[in-house]
């Protein structure tokens, strides 16, 4: 067992990008996202620390995040990105990208905004993640043909709102 | 439809966790794993450091000053080692984690390039242990300059064993942890930069204004008690300065010494290169070039007269066919 810090680390090192991504998609914004993909792992390690085996770290930490998200937008009155930026608030474009791709990003954020929670759920672990709709099914409890539904709702809503994309 | 999801796993792939950010939340993230240890025996579950009872008790027999509790402690399966990894300066088994848990260790690391790595990853360790003082409120001055002596001294060792590399003319093993000493004093530097100038270095003061109101309306006790948290908080980030200073210097050195030894390993390349450039270039010269006589023969020596010439070229022209007549008696 004398792996349990160094195997837990390596979890961390191997999961903690792609909990911090679903969570910028799921919140729209980067701070909170940082915020929820470190109290994640620190709850996984509680977990692992009072003795409980884990044998799937990803979907423990799927788990915990999206527990986190739902605590996130009950904590306080939800405000639109939209409203926030044009009071000055930026959402925190990562660095690396160009202006073109800058602005894309911040339309994408808007409309995953838009977007009611469930649909945006399957559709950041389909489209962002690039979970399988089997791996997205086995995570949920559900059946493939349920989250296959759903995905294909959430990608016509997000279309559907997001006409000004490809103008 | 096709654009839509595109420009959404376009601008997923932008998104991510900096190098910064990374460590800050990694720190973050040790730092409540030491404040939720795994658990003991109390559920039957033991979390096994990689050594023994045993061998941790044949190591301590040296510790003259180990208390006996926690002798008694590494009998009952090394939780003691354990508990032990995540201590700082200060802390009671801290001298448990540095004399025994990494003495065993380090005799894992066999030839003297994994002991060099060995000791980099000491001089990481040196460092968390920086970073998680910082965070914790209450630490005495004797950690913190603990912690700054720990800096400099594994540093050095690091450093010893870099030049013993070189000492042996074996600059690429010297390169290779001089490099990794480099970065790893630059990532905790990174985020040790970080805490020394996260709230601003007034902040106590702006904190001393707000109790205060800016006027007379706060009583002397609370004006007191506010100066001497704000005394205590400037003086924990002058101890971070220093600290902070410390790896600074380490790490400007470490990449002096990098850029020279990248220098050093090049022109031996380069020297290597040219020997053998040289030597391929004889081998021909030595294949297409006639012999050294009849080099001889066609020079004329200039101090020699014409008469003189005369007769060495009868001479040698003798000589030819003398060679030339035995070479027939030969194949006869």
């Amino acid at each position: 067992m004398h792996g349990t810090q160094e195997q837990f680390l390596k979890w961390y090192d191997q999961f903690s990008d792609v909990m911090f991504r679903h969570c910028v998609f799921r919140l729209s914004d980067r701070e909170k996202a940082k915020d929820v993909t470190q109290e994640a792992f620190i709850r996984l390690w509680k977990y692992v620390a009072e003795g409980n085996e884990v044998v799937n770290a990803r979907a423990m930490l799927y788990k915990i995040v999206n527990n986190l998200i739902i605590d996130e937008y009950r904590k306080k009155e939800h405000v639109s990105l939209d409203r926030m930026r044009e009071e000055g608030f930026d959402p925190g474009y990562d660095v690396r990208g160009e202006m073109e791709s800058r602005d894309e990003y911040h339309h994408v954020l808007a409309k995953m905004e838009k977007l009611p929670e469930r649909y945006r759920e399957v559709l950041v672990m389909r489209h962002v993640d690039g979970l399988s709709v089997k791996e997205i099914a086995r995570l949920m409890g559900e059946t493939e043909n349920a989250i296959s539904v759903r995905i294909h709702r959430a990608i016509e809503k997000f279309k559907t709102g997001s006409k000004s994309l490809i103008d | 439809m096709r654009n839509t999801i595109k420009q959404l796993k376009k601008s997923a792939r932008e998104v991510g966790l900096d190098t910064k950010e990374r460590l800050i939340m990694r720190a973050n993230i040790l730092r409540a794993m030491k404040e939720y240890p795994a658990q003991s025996l109390a559920t039957g579950h033991i979390y096994m450091s990689i050594l023994s009872p045993y061998v941790l008790m044949r190591k301590m027999r040296n510790l003259k000053t180990m208390p006996l509790l926690v002798i008694a402690g590494v009998l009952v399966g090394g939780t003691v080692s354990f508990a032990a990894e995540y201590t700082i300066p200060g802390d009671v088994l801290y001298p448990v984690k540095v004399h025994v848990n990494e003495n065993v260790r380090g005799t894992v690391a066999v030839t003297p390039k994994a002991k060099a790595q060995w000791e980099v990853e000491l001089v990481g360790r040196r460092l968390d242990e920086v970073e998680k003082l910082a965070h914790k409120t209450g630490a005495s001055e004797e950690a913190k300059e603990t912690a700054r002596k720990n800096i400099v001294e594994y540093t050095n060792r690091a450093k010893d064993r870099i030049a013993k590399f070189e000492q042996d003319e074996d600059t690429e093993d010297a390169l290779f942890v001089a490099t990794k000493l480099s970065e790893t004093l630059r990532g905790h530097e990174t985020v040790l930069d970080d805490l020394v100038f996260d709230e601003s270095d007034d902040s106590g003061e702006d904190v001393h204004d707000d109790m205060l109101g800016g006027g007379a309306t706060t009583t002397p006790e609370v004006a007191t008690s506010t100066s001497v948290v704000v005394e205590k908080n400037k003086a924990d980030k002058r101890s971070l300065k220093n600290i902070l200073k410390e790896v600074r210097q380490a790490r400007d050195n470490t990449e002096s010494k990098v850029t020279e030894l990248e220098q050093k390993r090049n022109t031996e390349k380069e020297k290597e290169r040219k020997t053998k450039d040289d030597q391929k270039h004889r081998n021909n010269k030595e294949q297409s070039s006639r012999s050294p006589n009849e080099e001889i023969r066609n020079v004329p020596d200039q101090n020699v007269s014409h008469e003189q010439e005369v007769l060495i070229k009868e001479n040698s022209d003798k000589k030819e066919h003398k060679d030339r007549q035995k070479e027939d008696d030969d194949d006869e």
